[in-house]
């Protein structure tokens, strides 16, 4: 069952009064009639043409009667994005452009704007896939430019309970953890947003007991491509165990074939979907994970970094030093990233509980050879800060899509190997409300040795809430590399879950004051449950409380 | 020594040599029939076309002739996106007759005349929307109204601009 609603929403710099026009489809603009063609040719039908034979002249030539070779030519001249345009003009020029897919990912190399993610190798693509992943980029970036005024949102009924979901990198795939009607049973589900068929549940897989974290990636494991699914989970105190329940974090993989083969309404696959990678317990603490690259990084609290080669199920680990001139006795793993660079991201603190400010860390550590343990060693580059906030969000994109498959190293250097900047998020301590940034802009040092890194120490940026939003006590922060997400709400007595009143989007022009957009008013007093941000192909996925819809908000319009 | 080329509505063109070799369908075709006085046909090139092939290639005599089949040389000339001013001004003429010479460069093989024609005709579409390319091009827009408006709804960053 689909629902669809074509929207607008008009965003303003300071987040009060956001205005917001809603529109269905028959808001774009009437159709101008087409120009009818002046035709200058003296070609009549012969019984009112008294002209003699000898001035009768072959119609004009046009730039539609060359041929399609010459049409490709011509294509080849062009920038990618008149070339996505010409398609526009009339039926034909949109057959040659599709027909032209090997000269459409040639232009695409010169492209300077971000992709969206694509599984699949940019060779492999058809005509009508390059033109889809172009069109989201060059849609995505007129968006950014003139501040998200547009969004286009849908919403379906995934028949369950869903709420956790996590989308996968390119915005077709989305993982979504739902309860059954009767409640007593857990499953995750993928769903491919973008089937032919309308959205569709392609798999799922039972989950036991409700899960605390849900997250996606691509990767690929044994030479196939294919989606890893990461969940974290509370095993219940069982009757006979004794003490605090166990955690357990698990990794599920699904390969792009088997997502295919099942997409197809006529598949006759019998294997079972999903394939356990990982699966891993510990007494209960305070657990966070990241898996990227074939590794799955898990942090434990106190001081613990173990790093799981999905794979061969090696393991290597870190024992992290003590913060300097740390005297507390609760430190606390807030987040942890696996980077581009071979290093692993953690922000930490001597004392996750103190409402009083105290040292937190943003530190990048060496991940350890596999097999090894590395005790108390030295961080590769950290920085200090004085907070009190616990909520940090790490953005998730591990490297950029590169615009062809084989890049040179000019390319490479030019893309600075495609490492994305990396973005925590968290709440600002008042009095200064709003949202700070710690931001990790990538950098290439050509001496002594050629290398990609990070520029350090972190970039901070601070947003200041505007009026309206100082009353706000609470912030759901959804980091992105480019692009972050705020929900800035209310929280009304205990509840963790904000109103979708308004929501921030963020990004990299530095402005100190958050710009807001508005919601589609169908969702705007709906609950917010889980909130996933695929900031390559610009979704936003949303599971709400109150009619148990999903919602999609695409800003590639 | 001169060649002589003769145009599909049978003007006679006496032309260099190393002129009329820029054209490597010429240049073939007098290395199979070698030392000969015979007239070249170009039943598909009119005179006025050809009157303005033989300047461009008049000018560009002493240019190095286009080596071909390098694939890395292929990809480099067709991003080199300026056009000489020299070039600029030759290629100023009306549609028509833009369109005459890229047919004219494509069958007589001058890559460089085409390339010069297809540069001009791609920087004309430049930044244009759709409608505008309708208007320049005078290309009737033969999209049902549904196909219309669901190309709209998905390219309306296209449109806008």
């Amino acid at each position: 069952m689909v629902q669809s609603t074509s929207s607008r929403t008009a965003g303003r710099w300071h987040g009060d009064n956001v205005l917001l026009k809603q529109s269905d489809g028959s808001e774009f603009p009437a159709l101008l009639p087409s120009p009818t063609p002046l035709c200058f040719s003296n070609s009549t039908s012969p019984q009112c043409s008294p002209l003699p034979v000898q001035s009768f002249k072959v119609p004009s030539l046009k730039l539609e009667t060359l041929t399609i070779e010459l049409l490709f030519e011509i294509i080849e001249h062009m920038d990618l994005e008149d070339a996505l345009r010409f398609r526009l003009v009339s039926k034909h020029c949109a057959e040659v452009v599709l027909m032209a897919p090997s000269i459409l990912k040639r232009l695409l190399r010169h492209v300077k704007l971000p992709l969206p993610y694509s599984p699949k190798p940019i060779q492999s693509l058809g005509g009508k896939e390059v033109i889809s992943l172009c069109r989201r980029a060059f849609a995505l970036d007129a968006n950014w430019q003139r501040k998200l005024d547009r969004l286009r949102a849908y919403s379906f009924f995934p028949l369950h309970r869903s709420y956790l979901v996590s989308l996968a990198p390119g915005g077709r795939y989305l993982v979504a953890a739902y309860h059954s009607t009767s409640g007593e049973e857990h499953f995750i589900g993928l769903y491919d947003l973008e089937n032919p068929q309308g959205m569709v549940c392609l798999a799922s897989c039972p989950t036991e007991t409700p899960l605390d974290r849900l997250t996606t990636t691509w990767m690929e494991i044994k030479g196939k491509m294919g989606i890893a699914v990461t969940w974290v989970r509370e095993i219940p105190i069982n009757k006979t165990h004794v003490g605090s329940p166990d955690v357990e974090v698990s990794v599920l993989f699904i390969s792009l074939d088997m997502i295919e083969a099942l997409a197809d309404p006529e598949h006759t696959t019998e294997d079972a979907p999903f394939e356990y990678l990982c699966c891993r317990r510990w007494k209960s603490c305070t657990i966070r994970v990241c898996t990227a690259n074939g590794l799955l990084a898990v942090a434990r609290s106190p001081d613990t970094l173990s790093f799981y080669d999905l794979e061969s199920e090696e393991k290597s680990t870190i024992k992290l030093p003590h913060l300097p001139l740390s005297q507390m006795a609760d430190p606390v793993i807030f987040a942890i990233k696996i980077m581009c660079d071979g290093t692993a991201l953690i922000v930490r603190s001597e004392d996750g509980h103190s409402s009083q400010l105290n040292l937190h860390a943003i530190e990048a550590y060496a991940i350890p050879e596999m097999g090894q343990t590395a005790v108390d060693p030295p961080p590769v580059q950290c920085n200090y800060l004085h907070s009190n906030q616990t909520n940090y969000d790490i953005s998730s994109m591990y490297q950029r899509q590169s615009t062809s498959d084989d890049p040179s190293t000019e390319e490479v250097i030019e893309a600075l190997a495609y490492l994305p900047p990396v973005t925590i998020s968290v709440e600002s301590s008042p009095p200064a409300k709003g949202i700070t940034q710690y931001r990790l802009f990538p950098t290439y040092v050509s001496e002594p040795e050629p290398r990609f890194g990070y520029v350090w120490p972190v970039t901070v940026w601070q947003g200041h809430y505007s009026e309206h939003d100082q009353d706000r006590t609470q912030t759901l922060n959804v980091a992105g590399a480019d692009r972050s997400l705020s929900f800035p709400f209310t929280s009304p007595g205990r509840a963790q879950t904000p109103a979708l009143s308004e929501f921030m989007v963020l990004d990299s022009f530095g402005d100190d004051t958050i710009p807001s957009v508005g919601l589609p008013k169908s969702i705007e007093r709906d609950v917010v449950q889980c909130v996933s941000w695929d900031e390559s192909s610009g979704k936003l996925c949303l599971s709400t409380v109150g009619d148990l819809k999903i919602w999609v908000l695409d800003f590639a319009v | 020594m001169p060649v002589l080329l003769v145009t599909s509505d049978n003007e006679q063109f006496r032309v260099e040599k190393v002129v009329a070799q820029r054209s490597v369908l010429i240049k073939n075709m007098l290395e199979d029939v070698g030392e000969s006085d015979q007239p070249i046909p170009l039943p598909n090139v009119t005179a006025p076309v050809l009157k303005k092939v033989l300047e461009y290639c008049d000018h560009h005599q002493t240019d190095p002739l286009p080596t071909g089949d390098e694939p890395s040389a292929d990809e480099s000339r067709k991003r080199t996106t300026d056009i000489s001013e020299w070039d600029q001004k030759f290629i100023t003429v009306d549609q028509e007759m833009l369109f005459e010479i890229i047919l004219a460069a494509n069958y007589l093989d001058i890559k460089p005349l085409l390339d010069v024609g297809c540069k001009t005709v791609a920087n004309m579409i430049k930044g244009k929307s759709p409608e505008e390319i309708r208007k320049l091009f005078n290309i009737v827009n033969d999209f049902t109204p549904e196909e219309e408006a669901q190309i709209k709804k998905e390219n309306e960053w296209a449109e806008d601009r």
